[in-house]
């Protein structure tokens, strides 16, 4: 190795911690500082100690932000079920029959997920209060299959078009009807497809705000990351930092762990979705 | 050559549907729920939005409201200009989020392309890399904001006692009510850079090794590679993923509505709109606001699309 | 007889492009029929049509057994394929991909397995039974994907290139054993393939396509001895065949027709059309440009004339040549036969044999000889074929001209 290469070398594994310490110290930070407690949260410090889990044990009795937690849980699990059940018969649809209107149908797909929230707010808030959904959880159901079901569609499509063509023509021949074909010949292929999607869209959910905020209107009904939103202390100047961090940490953690454990399956449905737009 | 036709069995008169027709009906079949729920939620809620912005109505009751064309939009009335087209926050609103979006969307781009072309390098733990880059990206957008707004803290920040420790600033910065902008863009691209480097990779990955050695034997610079053969083959890839994120951040709303909550100064189109659908009880104006974004991300994406056509032609 | 499958006036077209024009065939119920093209000819998309997967462009129609189908699914055409790539269903085990089909038309639990092991019974693949595909070699997978289409005792079978997946050995072990059991089981099957040895070795029928449409249809042995057109003489036959234009004279001396070759060594050959079946109807194309086509294999090299170069012969050599090293003496009669010189221009060893190239014409052409010869570049050989043994192509349709042209 020349001395060239040895300071390229240097410098490419600088720049590789600096991307590393730069996408993981907040979240560190924030560990940091939810074990901390008092006025030890108020000096500043790189390694937790001494470490105290008061910041924890105040959240989880305080208020309802458990229930908050199963709430998130509940929306985000149910929206993902049902998108996904909406989106793979819709999707074989269009990825697999030859029907007119298919390019259409695509374009309005696309272009629903263009949508931004705030824009269809006033028309689902006046739709929520007719079917009095109002402060229910079913009201985030309804209004978050208008980014689920599109995106979900849109990578579905991306992995039911590569399905090969071959093994559909041997289950058409073997008399298998559309219903067979998808729940017994593509899904049984595709479950790496749906475990990424559905990872994406729990992700999407899980994290959602503007419609959970403005829908619910009750504390105990509230989603998780509103909850966050709205923690304060006692007094407007008193913000509960500790607290606030112990809740992120806690909302968090299990988003940190999906990805690390699934980080293959998050990317390629990321880059399916992506590469063919 | 034609041979004799077989003699016909007799009944062939059902016309049984083909498996071609059969085939498109259960299509729409399949189609059916998911357009109705689409119908439900998408494309009647806007309908709504859009027919409230030429009314009156108020949050009171939903039901009761009057017709009055484009009042909320433009009015004239006693030699005073009233409506959103003359609202000097609603201006700013739109300033604040074309500057968010165009400035936080071309670092994205550049920072996520470089991290991009070191990720597609082989190297021991890559593998550890790409997943801590996903960690911002997944963290809920209140999370992060919350993290960096602890961390921007004026008096308790790790961001001031850092910055005064090593000299770069001589007293502590009061981020968020000072610069607000800025560390809305910060946080954003902190935020949102795998997300595009991850995209970019997924278009470097599909590059053919083969034109890499080829460039490789001829003895070609590496930057002249880069330019020559990456760049073009990935721009598609480029393009798409800077739609997309555009589209995003033409929409913010978690970030500077808890980052920065009731700042006139960082008020973006998304936080204006809701603020008078729910906090100032002008429920029609707030639809106005809500139409308004919707023209705007419309007319956005459709030079995008006119654009890049003629780019890749 | 009853057909196994009629195919008339079968048209297709994807956006208005034409991948198959007005097909029409007949086969035989048992029999084997090859559809043989290059790739892009259409053959498989022939073949998707028979199985019902693509519907028909125009008013075209499908019998099988007798039956009319052009409008049913493949469900109701009680048909069965196999797919180049096996198409097994990788999620489920050898006895349920057997069984699939039968499970869709709601056969018993009892009849399924019964079958099932039936089939297994017949290719030998009873202990693959319980596995799933992925854990099966290439020959097996294609195996099971035959006892997939032979569960159901279909009306016919249709192939798709079965084999060209395989490596070169198991591609011949296969074939065997799809003749044998063909032999036994006496299906009609439609069979597509590029390989020309795959369909002279299965076939009982031929039919070559190309570019949308039938170019032949008949045995084997006919479509390799009397090719219809030139493109069926070059597609057919490793190496292929030669074909250079020419023009047919009338010898004003003897009132003879004939046509003339130059070799590579400016040596120019007249030769004589004597009593070629085809003489009467090859007066007609008199002063005219025509198409001859002979195989690698006819052309006979009958001497090494390598210490001989310098020998100048204008016109016929006659049959007197003395050290032949080939010993096909059924040919040696100068009344049938006829000879000329050539300068070999590259050899190929091949194993069995070498091929021999050369130029006639300014025509590269290749003729096949015995490995035992030693020939090398650069050596002047004589060549000996028979007067029947070459085809005339018209000019311009590239059509055969046969005696009752």
């Amino acid at each position: 190795m020349t001395v060239r290469e040895k300071i390229l070398r240097v410098l490419f594994y600088a720049t590789l911690g600096a991307i590393v310490v730069v996408s993981v110290f907040p979240f560190y930070y924030a560990i940091i500082s939810s074990l901390k407690s008092g006025t030890d949260l108020f000096r500043v410090s790189y390694v937790p100690y001494p470490i105290d889990f008061s910041n924890y044990i105040s959240v989880l009795n305080q208020g309802s932000f458990v229930r908050n937690v199963f709430n998130s849980l509940f929306v985000a699990l149910l929206v993902v079920i049902i998108s996904i059940g909406l989106a793979v018969g819709a999707s074989y649809a269009i990825a697999r029959i030859r029907f007119k209107g298919r390019g259409i149908l695509m374009m309005l797909i696309l272009s629903i997920s263009m949508f931004p929230p705030i824009a269809v707010l006033p028309g689902m808030f006046q739709l929520i209060t007719v079917l009095e959904l109002s402060n229910s959880l079913i009201s985030l159901l309804f209004s978050y299959m208008i980014f689920t079901i599109p995106f979900t569609v849109w990578v579905f499509n991306a992995f039911m078009r590569e399905f090969p063509k071959e093994l559909e023509h041997a289950a058409l021949v073997d008399g298998a009807s559309t219903a067979t074909i998808i729940m017994r010949v593509f899904l049984p292929v595709l479950w790496p497809a749906v475990v990424s999607i559905g990872l994406l869209t729990f992700i999407a959910a899980w994290n959602e705000f503007l419609f959970a905020l403005t829908f619910i209107s009750s504390d105990p009904k509230r989603t998780a990351p509103v909850a966050i939103a709205l923690l304060s202390g006692s007094t407007n100047h008193e913000i509960p930092w500790g607290n606030i961090m112990a809740a992120s940490v806690i909302v968090t953690l299990p988003l940190v762990v999906l990805v690390l454990v699934f980080q293959r399956k998050i990317i390629s449905g990321l880059a399916a979705g992506a590469i063919k737009g | 050559m034609h041979p004799s036709l077989p003699a016909s069995q007799g009944n062939y008169s059902r016309r049984s549907l083909s498996l071609e027709e059969r085939r498109i009906r259960s299509a729409w079949l399949l189609l059916l729920p998911m357009l109705l729920v689409l119908a439900l939620v998408a494309m009647l809620p806007l309908y709504q939005t859009v027919f409230y912005s030429f009314t009156d109505v108020s949050l009171d009751d939903l039901t009761v409201y009057e017709f009055v064309a484009f009042q909320n939009y433009l009015d004239y009335y006693e030699e005073e200009w009233y409506g959103l087209l003359s609202d000097g926050l609603w201006w700013k609103a739109v300033w604040n989020t074309l500057v968010f979006a165009t400035i936080s969307v071309s670092l994205e781009t550049l920072l996520g392309l470089m991290i991009a072309l070191f990720l597609n390098t082989k190297f021991k733990g890559r593998g550890y890399l790409r997943a801590a880059i996903l960690i911002p990206w997944a963290l809920p957008t209140v999370v992060s904001a919350k993290m960096w707004a602890w961390m921007l803290n004026d008096q308790f920040g790790i961001i001031n006692d850092l910055f005064v420790k090593i000299g770069l600033i001589s007293d502590p910065i009061a981020w968020t009510a000072s610069s607000g902008l800025l560390t809305i863009i910060l946080v954003d691209v902190w935020k949102t850079t795998p997300f595009m480097a991850l995209l970019i990779l997924a278009g470097l990955q599909t590059l053919p090794q083969d034109c890499y050695q080829a460039a490789k034997i001829d003895g070609v610079s590496p930057v002249r590679v880069f330019f020559k053969v990456t760049l073009p083959y990935i721009k598609s890839a480029i393009i798409v993923a800077v739609i997309f994120r555009m589209l995003d951040a033409l929409r913010v709303f978690d970030l500077i509505y808890v980052l920065t909550p009731n700042n006139q100064n960082t008020i973006s189109m998304s936080v204006f709109a809701r603020q008078y659908l729910f906090d100032f009880d002008r429920f029609a104006y707030g639809s106005a606001a809500s139409s308004f974004l919707f023209i705007v991300v419309c007319m956005f994406t459709l030079t995008m699309i006119k654009l890049s056509k003629f780019n890749l032609n | 007889m009853a057909k196994g499958l009629v195919v008339a006036n079968v048209s297709k077209a994807f956006n208005k492009v034409k991948v198959l024009e007005d097909i029409s065939f007949a086969a035989e119920a048992g029999e084997f029929t090859v559809l043989l093209g290059p790739s892009g000819c259409g053959k498989s998309t022939l073949l998707n049509i028979l199985a019902g997967l693509e519907p028909v462009s125009g008013d075209g129609k499908v019998f099988i057994k007798d039956r009319e189908v052009t409008d049913l699914t493949p469900k109701e055409r009680n048909i069965a394929m196999v797919f180049q790539s096996y198409a097994l269903y990788p999620n489920m085990t050898i006895r349920e991909n057997i069984g699939f089909g039968l499970k869709n038309r709601q056969y018993s639990k009892q009849d399924l397995s019964t079958i099932v092991e039936r089939v297994a019974k017949i290719l030998r693949i009873t202990d693959l039974l319980e596995r799933r595909p992925s854990e099966l070699s290439g020959g097996q997978r294609q195996r099971v994907a035959m006892g997939r289409a032979i569960s159901r005792s279909p009306d016919l079978y249709l192939f798709d290139e079965p084999l060209s997946n395989l490596d070169a050995k198991l591609r011949v072990e296969l074939r065997l054993e799809l003749k044998l059991l063909h032999q036994n089981e006496k299906k009609s099957i439609v069979y597509v393939t590029h390989d020309q040895i795959e369909a002279m070795t299965l076939a009982d029928k031929i039919i070559i396509l190309n570019k949308g449409r039938i170019m032949q249809i008949g045995t084997p042995l006919q479509i390799y001895t009397a090719p219809n057109n030139v493109f069926v003489a070059t597609f057919i036959g490793v190496p292929t065949t030669n074909i250079f234009p020419t023009t047919i004279e009338k010898n004003t001396d003897t009132q003879q027709l004939t046509f003339t070759l130059t070799n590579a060594l400016n040596q120019s050959f007249t030769i004589p059309l004597k009593k070629h079946v085809l003489y009467d109807v090859l007066t007609r194309y008199t002063k005219k440009r025509i198409l001859l086509g002979i195989r690698a294999e006819q052309l006979i090299i009958v001497t090494n004339n390598d210490r001989a170069t310098n020998n100048t012969m204008n016109t016929m050599t006659s049959n007197n040549t003395t050290d032949r090293i080939t010993g096909e003496d059924e040919i040696s009669s100068a009344e049938t036969t006829f000879s000329f010189k050539a300068r070999v221009t590259a050899v190929e060893f091949v194993g069995s044999e070498f091929y021999v190239y050369f130029d006639i014409d300014a025509k590269r052409i290749v003729a096949k000889c015995s490995a035992t010869l030693a020939i090398k570049r650069g050596d002047v050989i004589t060549l000996r074929a028979r007067y029947e043994s070459i085809h005339f192509f018209d000019c311009e349709t590239e059509e055969r001209i046969t005696a009752e042209s």
